[in-house]
């Protein structure tokens, strides 16, 4: 082992090390838990995809997308009707996927071009408008979708074996960070980060901001598309709360909790508030002070907002800083 | 790959061991019905968000019934009840994982509740993978007991809206048994509202009513008056008005004096917060349908019990969720004292199906196709007095279950 | 006029509301030559830079660049044809490094359009060249500084990099060392006359450092309340009694001083 160490000093070391324990952890969970847990971890892994979508939006090109629902509900949507209506297969899922990718790049198109001639707050405002306007049609449209009350529908095999299921998510989930990783460490990533920090120099510089917008845009708003036709094949129902502000609350919190500015981050976030929530209703039985659930759960955003206004990943980043300042010791480079 | 990352990755590594960890600790013993062992029910409603006062009411009516009907031991046919509580949050996909845990972590035989009709719809399906048999009160939607979503396992001792409808209607007819009424109704323009008003409307049709105008209202709107302008120049005899939460209708259709125009008011009387915001309504004066309060039933042995025991307990009338919590123990207890405290839903299905069963408002039985409680309501009148904090139902009349029997959804 | 022109305006008018912020301004300025802007305040200097940069557009007039009428052209299609524009208040990215921020501007000069899948780091021409100016504005050892914690006068050297970046044909500077300490205006006089020497770009200069206008200025052109005065190289301009009297009630300027 010392051999190999000091011949190849980049192949074993101590992230690559813990990534690969990571990867076992999450590979070996379904074997050796719950059925409850392993839908839990599946639901953590789809909204992972989804707070990472929105934060695209919010912490890279500084867009804050107040209907971002729409998307993920839209996903959802398409495949809940398309099940219950048309039929259970893997070609109608497809055709859900398409038709989701169709459904997100146009509304992608319209909120750009709304932003380009819209300040910041007035384009979040109209955003709200846009998912309240989608709920409130599939409300109205109760004959498909049976509004608040809810579709149920079966899922095609291999999807229904909850095994099957977790797996994909997990594959899913590193593609979408593997492509959300490749998009904003490429150049035009960075033409989004430059956006966000001082839209003007942007300009002068000669970009074409309003297209690096509208790209930010179809990019999140397809990812978040695929994460809605994933959490339907997850839950086997959708109601209009998919299209909810809740929902979108739900991308802000894991992604703010976790960190804006990072894939990472919102990884974190969604993972630390799911299983945070769920800790606490398991804890209901140990003692009825926990009934009252919301009272952590707020107190842990109240706590957040102020000993970790950058997020847990901005946190580990400050201690990281004075940790290095410290000690001027070494920095595993990333 | 950097050192921030690699502590955040232990953290969270930590937090996946331990919820791993925790979800195989499963309690011990119990399971399959053995003589003596312990029965554990699984009872998950919302006890948090929009709809959290429901939850507690039921749960405080879910504690009285099993009292009640277990003589205060909280045993049953030798099998002492142990009962799990869980929060679905008010949120369908939380419901399922929740309900999920009950069936498989904590292996509950029974599984009673949900106050949210999304909860519910979200959770169906896994009774029938999990082959448990669930008792719903009072999620209302008739979609629950509908074709494709409704299994052999899903009772429901609540009514369903579809009741609701057919109480209305035969209110009026009633009042009415010559025929020739014309009907108008006014909703909030959401699914509570069209779950109301899409029933009342077919069964209206049916008994032969004229349903002049549907105005739909958007929930958060502040003023109706185009709808109500409408309204009043169509004049309809009767004007259903469904409405529940805030910025309520009632004053502004006093005010356009509707009943000037010939209108009378109808609609059902809901649980007590509504109540108070109906005291217009109560001061117009008006008639309608209820499904609970507490002085309607008569000579029910059970409710006046019931109402005392709250009382005692919690200082306070009991409402129209806790009645259901009531009934929802009452179906379990006689079936169980039946079985003998077999759960199998082989044994459990058919002696449910059909079954009758005691609660506040009498006597209920579980319909064979849908498993759906048959339920009398009651006829009453908006009422209001100097004092009173919210409008007062008076009893009229009890409108039987077999006034008001809702059509089968779900294809039998 | 001797010498080509590179920048012509015809009657360039923008009014907000009642106020003519920049009055029927029809001027010329001369290629690779050094021309300062000069005129009290809420003269409509700045908002002058603004029209012919694109920030804002004309109500009448019209901009012509190397003989092109790019009064309909958007900022960006300015700057990539040549124009570069630095800003009164310091305009960079803050919460970026300071290589970075070179980084982006030598990359939008690149052109390479909007890329999704290459890591930006792997641009070495990019990166090379982005080296390059920061070693030229001496900031190669606060590289590696988020651009909003380093000092005014350091963030003034960034954003000239910035602008440097795109090799523009044109530089229009507003006010290039406002805000700057003592120490640090020599080295920015020092820059733009190396600049200035090499011959290649023409400078439109907005400053009221009167020997820093002297020392480098070929042209003088003031305006006073949105309107073009007068004219000329820096002596007769400051002979001239109409400058004086609207400058300081009847002072002479103290230019050849």
């Amino acid at each position: 082992m010392g051999n190999i160490t000091s011949r190849f000093p980049n192949l074993i070391t101590i992230p690559k090390l813990l990534w690969l324990l990571a990867g076992i952890v999450i590979l070996i969970i379904p074997p050796i838990s719950t059925t409850a847990t392993i839908t839990m971890v599946s639901r953590i892994m789809i909204f992972a995809v989804y707070a990472m979508a929105y934060d695209i939006l919010r912490g890279y090109i500084g867009i804050i997308h107040l209907g971002f629902a729409l998307f993920i509900g839209g996903g959802t949507y398409f495949v809940a009707i398309l099940f219950a209506n048309v039929g259970i297969s893997i070609p109608i899922l497809l055709l859900a996927i398409v038709g989701t990718t169709i459904y997100s790049i146009i509304w992608a198109l319209i909120v750009g071009k709304i932003a380009a001639k819209s300040g910041l707050l007035a384009t979040a405002m109209i955003t709200m408008a846009f998912a309240e306007i989608m709920r409130n049609m599939m409300e109205r449209w109760r004959t498909v979708t049976n509004g608040l009350d809810g579709l149920t529908f079966r899922v095609p095999a291999p999807f229904d074996n909850r095994t099957f299921m977790y797996y994909a998510c997990f594959v899913f989930l590193l593609l979408m960070a593997f492509a959300l990783y490749k998009f904003t460490t490429s150049p035009t990533g960075r033409v989004w980060q430059a956006v966000r920090e001082n839209e003007q120099r942007a300009v002068f510089l000669g970009y074409d901001t309003n297209r690096a917008r509208t790209i930010a845009l179809l990019v999140s708003g397809v990812v978040a598309g695929l994460a809605g036709v994933m959490f339907a094949l997850l839950n086997r129902f959708a109601n209009t709360d998919v299209l909810a502000m809740q929902m979108t609350y739900n991308a802000m919190l894991y992604s703010l909790v976790g960190g804006s500015g990072s894939l990472f981050g919102s990884i974190i976030g969604s993972a630390v508030v799911v299983l945070f929530q769920n800790f606490l209703l398991d804890l209901r039985g140990v003692h009825f002070i926990f009934e009252r659930w919301l009272i952590f759960f707020g107190s842990l955003y109240i706590l957040v907002v102020i000993f970790m206004p950058k997020g847990i990943m901005g946190f580990v980043e400050t201690i990281r800083e004075r940790w290095k300042h410290k000690k001027g010791g070494k920095i595993y480079e990333s | 790959m950097s050192l921030k990352k690699c502590i955040v990755l232990f953290l969270t590594l930590s937090m996946f061991a331990v919820m791993a960890a925790c979800g195989e600790s499963a309690p011990a013993g119990g399971g399959s019905g053995g003589e003596g062992s312990p029965l554990r029910i699984g009872a998950i409603t919302s006890l948090s968000g929009a709809l959290q006062s429901y939850g507690e009411d039921f749960q405080r009516g879910f504690y009285l019934g099993l009292e009640y009907m277990t003589n205060n031991t909280f045993t049953v046919a030798g099998r002492p009840i142990e009962i799990i509580w869980e929060d679905t949050t008010n949120t369908p996909d939380v419901a399922r994982e929740r309900t999920l845990s009950l069936l498989e972590r904590d292996r509950v035989e029974l599984v009673t509740g949900f106050a949210s009709s999304g909860d519910a719809m979200a959770s169906l399906a896994l009774f029938e993978e999990f082959r448990t048999v669930a008792v719903i009160d009072p999620a209302a939607a008739d979609a629950i007991i509908a074709a494709p979503n409704w299994n052999e396992y899903i009772f429901r001792t609540g009514r369903t809206s579809g009741q609701d409808a057919l109480a209305m209607v035969s209110v009026l007819q009633n009042l009415h048994p010559e025929g020739g009424v014309t009907v108008a109704t006014l909703a909030p323009d959401s699914t509570f509202g069209f779950a109301m008003v899409d029933p009342f409307i077919a069964a209206a049709e049916a008994a032969g009513f004229d349903v002049l105008l549907t105005e739909f209202i958007p929930p958060d709107a502040t003023d109706a008056s185009p709808q109500l302008l409408r309204l009043r120049s169509a004049a309809p005899q009767y004007l259903y008005t469904i409405w529940a939460g805030p910025n309520s209708p009632w004053i502004q259709i006093d005010e356009l004096d509707l009943q000037g125009a010939g209108v009378t008011l109808i609609t059902g009387a809901p649980e007590r917060d509504a109540l108070a915001a109906m005291i217009p309504l109560g001061q117009m004066g008006g008639i309608g349908f209820c499904v609970y309060y507490y002085t309607l039933p008569q000579n029910q042995h059970l409710n006046d019990w019931m109402v005392r025991r709250h009382f005692e307990e919690h200082n306070m009338a009991p409402d129209l969720f806790t009645s259901g919590g009531f009934a929802a123990a009452s179906a379990i207890i006689t079936a169980l004292e039946i079985t003998g405290g077999v759960t199998d839903p082989d044994v459990l299905i058919p002696t449910m199906r059909g079954m009758e069963f005691n609660t506040p408002t009498g006597m209920r039985y579980f319909r064979y196709e849908d498993h759906q409680a048959m339920q009398d309501l009651f006829e009453i009148d908006f009422t209001w007095q100097e004092g009173d904090e919210y409008m007062v139902p008076s009893f009229r009349r009890v409108i039987g279950r077999d006034e008001i029997v809702p059509p089968i959804l779900n294809g039998r | 006029m001797l010498g080509d022109v590179i920048l012509r305006t015809e009657n360039l008018s923008i009014q907000f509301g009642a106020l003519k912020a920049v009055n029927d301004i029809s001027i010329s300025i001369e290629k690779k030559k050094f021309t300062t802007v000069l005129g009290p305040n809420g003269a409509g200097k700045t908002t002058f830079f603004n029209l012919i940069s694109g920030l804002y557009k004309p109500t009448s007039g019209k901009v012509y660049f190397k003989d092109q009428d790019i009064t309909a052209y958007s900022p960006q299609k300015r700057i990539h044809a040549g124009m570069g524009r630095s800003f009164q208040l310091t305009n960079v990215f803050p919460d970026l490094l300071a290589r970075e921020n070179v980084r982006l501007a030598v990359q939008s000069a690149a052109r390479i359009g909007f890329k999704l899948f290459k890591s930006y780091k792997g641009y070495n021409r990019i990166n090379e060249e982005t080296d390059r100016l920061l070693k030229d504005m001496l900031l190669e050892d606060k590289a590696d500084v988020k651009a909003g914690d380093l000092t005014h006068g350091e963030q003034r050297k960034l954003e000239m990099a910035m602008v440097l970046a795109q090799n523009p044909e044109i530089l229009l500077l507003d006010e290039p060392t406002a805000g700057m300490s003592v120490e640090e205006v020599p080295v920015m006089i020092e820059l733009l006359q190396r600049i200035k020497d090499k011959g290649d770009t023409t400078i439109v200069l907005i400053e009221h450092k009167m020997n820093m206008v002297k020392a480098l200025s070929d042209t003088l052109i003031i305006m006073v309340h949105g309107e073009f005065l007068c004219e000329g190289d820096p002596e007769s301009v400051s002979q001239n009694p109409e400058v004086m009297a609207a400058y300081l009630g009847g002072g002479a300027i103290n230019v050849s001083a």
